[in-house]
């Protein structure tokens, strides 16, 4: 132990640092791209970026990764190394989407080119609780499998919302239905049909629209014998 | 009316019992008190064998105090005793000297634990010969904890008493206590984490090879400060060895780390900056830090490295109290003036690098050859450590993952959490290229607020609000070196003193900003994710003199993934920084799930 600090101290005064020729020297030298709140953003919300530490007149345009329907915009960068601030409508359905800028040129970087991109998510993520059952486990019986659940967001049930219900022996798909949440979240759907021994799961998941993301879940095995 | 004979014999027996009961009471007291004094002498006893440095006879004596105090310790706890501390008046009295006995035998039987363990392991030669008991380190590492434990619980203890309710002369000597508590607390809280990393290190099956980065506070970064020097140790069965000290510039000259396998949110953050020596520890994760010095060194000298230490001025200072005072060049360097004088004089009395770095170098040198000469005083050690005022904390990377994890048990892993609840990480990354942070402190709230409000993500939650005051309070006349600005310009107002620092916040698991201030104002916030967390960078412009305060109003979530409440304890954690960052959080308390 002692010797461990002997070590420790013998370079410790050492610490008084020093200039070195530069490489990524200080930290945070390459340009930025800034947001603001938007952690929480409905579809087709707005969302202002702004571009930072970018030379003076260079040109910077920000635009959603894929088009999304929505135009880039772009600007000038002013003498402070930064540009005005980018407003950009978010796309109208729900969704993790990616907001990326224009390349900057080695000259206007005053390192490499680069871009830059952040994944923004717009809209409410409702998470899905689903299980599948039989009431016999016996697939000479030839009664219905089951499939039920919830979807909600934080407390708010998701009502109203039509889940797709793909039922899988292994990795095949043996039906495809659909069902609809009631007022307080829950779906059930009985799904009949000759069934073979086997393991089997249900995916249920729904699509995005202008509240919440799109989501998928896959049930426990349930086996049939 | 006359009372039966029945019922004045049984008046009679309970006057008999009751004051019985006091006598008895009276006793117990009594003898808490005198057992009590016993423990002091056989305390104040103690002065001669440290006078003498020995462990043994300290040992001895604490385990004589111990004994003494036992008595006191079961008085103490006699529920008479306990319901006579309700007493109005004189209850204050008893519940002191109950809170003194009791702590205080915890206290004193995890110091005789600690005193006979450290004496074992110098007679056994500790770090100069292979270990032949690993079980006696581990019991060193063990009973420091337990006394950590017993110190800090006395401590908050004896500072709930409110000593102008007491008689006798009890105040005095409980606000002297207090006094004396709480340095020893301080000492405690700093070497405890120094002692469970070192003996980690040694009780290491094998040769293993330990990188420690040095790191200079007055230039902030996410696990402390920029490396401006390291050594490498070797430890083979617990025999230490000292392979390499040096600058960084030793590491400069060798250019750019490889960080292309390094998590890709990671690599969005910091960019290129993971390249560079000096910017390695920008994130506050440290084990990312110390994979990529790790990574590098082997790049350097073609040697792995098995782990990394992460040590500040903090540090320093406590060896310079081990070690006495250092005179060089017609300075005096001791474990007062160690911090300020190796973070802000040393610029102004030595404004030639060269010379600056032969003083540096001297000092070392002068401390090196008094610790192997055994030169070395634990009072001064201890006195050091309780009278450090920084904010350093040592941090503890292993390759092993085994060793990694007893780090992080002792909360010395420097580990950036990625469970979900209600953790708050602050750091500050010196973008200016200077040494202006040995004059930046650091205020920062995290206050839990209303329930019943959902994150969009989906989880069920709560408002809380981080604020943070950052403050440059650089003075004038400072030497080039020390204010200098490295950052480009973009036209700014770059007076002397002015600084420019990324602040960043690592927010709660699923947590979502509401809105982000700085001085009242919306601002723009550079984000993303670090470690499963989300992560804001302010990037802030600070003149000499002013303050920043930056507010971030969140959403976080109270259940995880599995739709379970989550039951962490609150916590904030501040920057490592050389001025001790003033820390609070507070709650409205709780919120259920709906």
């Amino acid at each position: 132990m002692k010797k461990t600090l002997v070590a420790i101290s013998a370079v410790a005064a050492l610490a008084i640092g020093s200039v070195a020729p530069a490489l990524a020297y200080p930290a945070g030298q390459a340009p930025t791209l800034s947001l603001s709140s938007v952690s929480r953003l409905t579809p087709g919300d707005n969302v202002s970026v702004v571009v930072a530490r970018v030379k003076n007149g260079c040109s910077v345009s920000v635009s959603w990764s894929g088009g999304q329907g929505v135009d880039p915009v772009s600007a000038t960068v002013g003498a402070r190394g930064k540009t005005s601030v980018l407003t950009l409508a978010t796309p109208d359905t729900a969704g993790t989407y990616t907001l990326t800028t224009s390349q900057i040129s080695a000259n206007c970087s005053g390192g490499s080119a680069v871009t830059l991109s952040r994944a923004i998510t717009v809209g409410k993520v409702a998470s899905i609780v689903a299980k599948l059952s039989s009431s016999t486990g016996y697939v000479s019986k030839a009664l219905p499998v089951t499939v039920s659940g919830t979807v909600k967001s934080g407390s708010v049930a998701v009502a109203n919302k039509v889940v797709t219900i793909v039922l899988k022996r292994g990795e095949t798909t043996v039906d495809t239905v659909t069902a609809t949440t009631n007022g307080s979240g829950a779906f059930t759907k009985a799904i009949s049909g000759s069934f073979t021994a086997g393991s089997y799961t249900a995916v249920v998941s729904f699509n995005a629209d202008s509240t919440y993301t799109a989501k998928s879940k896959t049930t426990a095995v349930l086996k049939l014998r | 009316m006359q009372l039966t004979k029945n019922k004045r014999n049984a008046i009679a027996l309970g006057v008999v019992a009751l004051v019985l009961c006091i006598l008895y009471t009276i006793i117990r007291v009594v003898l808490m008190v005198v057992s009590l004094q016993g423990a002091v002498d056989e305390v104040n006893n103690l002065k001669t064998a440290a006078a003498n440095k020995d462990l043994g006879a300290i040992s001895a004596g604490l385990g004589r105090a111990a004994d003494a105090i036992e008595m006191a310790d079961s008085s103490a706890q006699d529920p008479l005793v306990q319901l006579f501390s309700n007493l109005p008046i004189l209850g204050n009295d008893i519940k002191a000297a109950s809170v003194v006995s009791t702590d205080g035998r915890m206290v004193l039987l995890a110091a005789e634990q600690v005193t006979l363990v450290s004496n074992q392991l110098i007679n056994a030669g500790i770090g100069k010969k292979p270990l032949t008991d690993s079980a006696l380190v581990a019991s060193l590492r063990d009973g420091m904890g337990q006394m950590d434990i017993a110190v800090q619980k006395l401590n908050t203890d004896l500072a709930k008493i409110d000593d102008t309710q007491l008689h006798f002369g009890l105040d005095t000597k409980i606000r002297s206590a207090k006094e004396l508590v709480s340095s020893f607390a301080t000492a405690s809280s700093r070497l405890t984490p120094l002692v469970q990393v070192g003996t980690t290190v040694l009780e290491q099956p094998g040769k293993k090879r330990w990188f420690v980065s040095i790191q200079n506070l007055a230039e902030l970064r996410g696990t402390g400060g920029i490396t401006g020097a390291f050594a490498v140790i070797t430890t083979d069965n617990g025999k230490l060895h000292l392979e390499e000290y040096g600058s960084d510039k030793v590491l400069l000259k060798d250019g750019r780390i490889d960080y292309k396998n390094y998590p890709e949110e990671l690599r969005d953050l910091w960019g290129v900056d993971l390249s560079d020596w000096r910017d390695i520890n920008a994130s506050a994760h440290a084990p990312y830090a110390a994979e990529l010095l790790a990574d590098g060194w082997k790049k350097v000298r073609g040697k792995s490295v098995d782990g990394v230490l992460f040590i500040g001025q903090g540090v320093v200072s406590q060896l310079s109290g081990a070690v006495g005072p250092i005179e060089v060049r017609g300075v005096t360097i001791d474990k007062e003036n160690a911090v300020d004088f190796l973070a802000k004089d040393i610029y102004a009395k030595f404004t030639n690098v060269q010379v600056k770095d032969a003083v540096v170098g001297e000092i070392a040198s002068e401390m090196f050859q008094r610790l192997i000469d055994g030169k070395v005083s634990g009072s001064g050690l201890f006195a050091a450590a309780a009278n450090d005022k920084t904010g350093d904390r040592v941090m503890a990377w292993s390759r092993d993952k085994k060793t990694q994890q007893v780090f992080s048990k002792y909360g010395v892993s420097g580990e950036v959490s990625t469970a979900f609840g209600p953790n708050v990480t602050v750091t500050v990354n010196n973008a200016g290229g200077n040494k202006l942070d040995a004059y930046t402190t650091v205020k920062a709230d995290y206050l839990l607020g209303i329930c019943n409000v959902d994150t969009f993500s989906g989880y069920q939650g709560r408002k809380s609000r981080v604020s943070i005051e950052i403050t440059n309070s650089s003075p004038k006349g400072l030497p080039a070196y020390v204010d200098m600005r490295l950052d480009s310009s973009f036209g700014e107002a770059r007076p002397k003193g002015s600084n420019r620092e990324l602040v960043t916040i690592y927010g709660p698991v699923g947590s979502e900003a509401e809105l982000i201030t700085v001085d009242g104002v919306e601002e723009f916030a550079i984000n993303g994710i670090d470690r499963n967390r989300p992560i804001w960078i302010f990037d802030l412009q600070m003149l000499a003199g002013t303050t920043k305060k930056i507010v971030l109003d969140l959403v976080e979530p109270i259940n995880d993934d599995n739709m379970e409440k989550v039951s962490a304890k609150q916590v904030l954690t501040g920057p490592v920084m050389l001025n001790a960052p003033n820390l609070s959080s507070s709650s409205s308390g709780e919120c259920s799930l709906r």
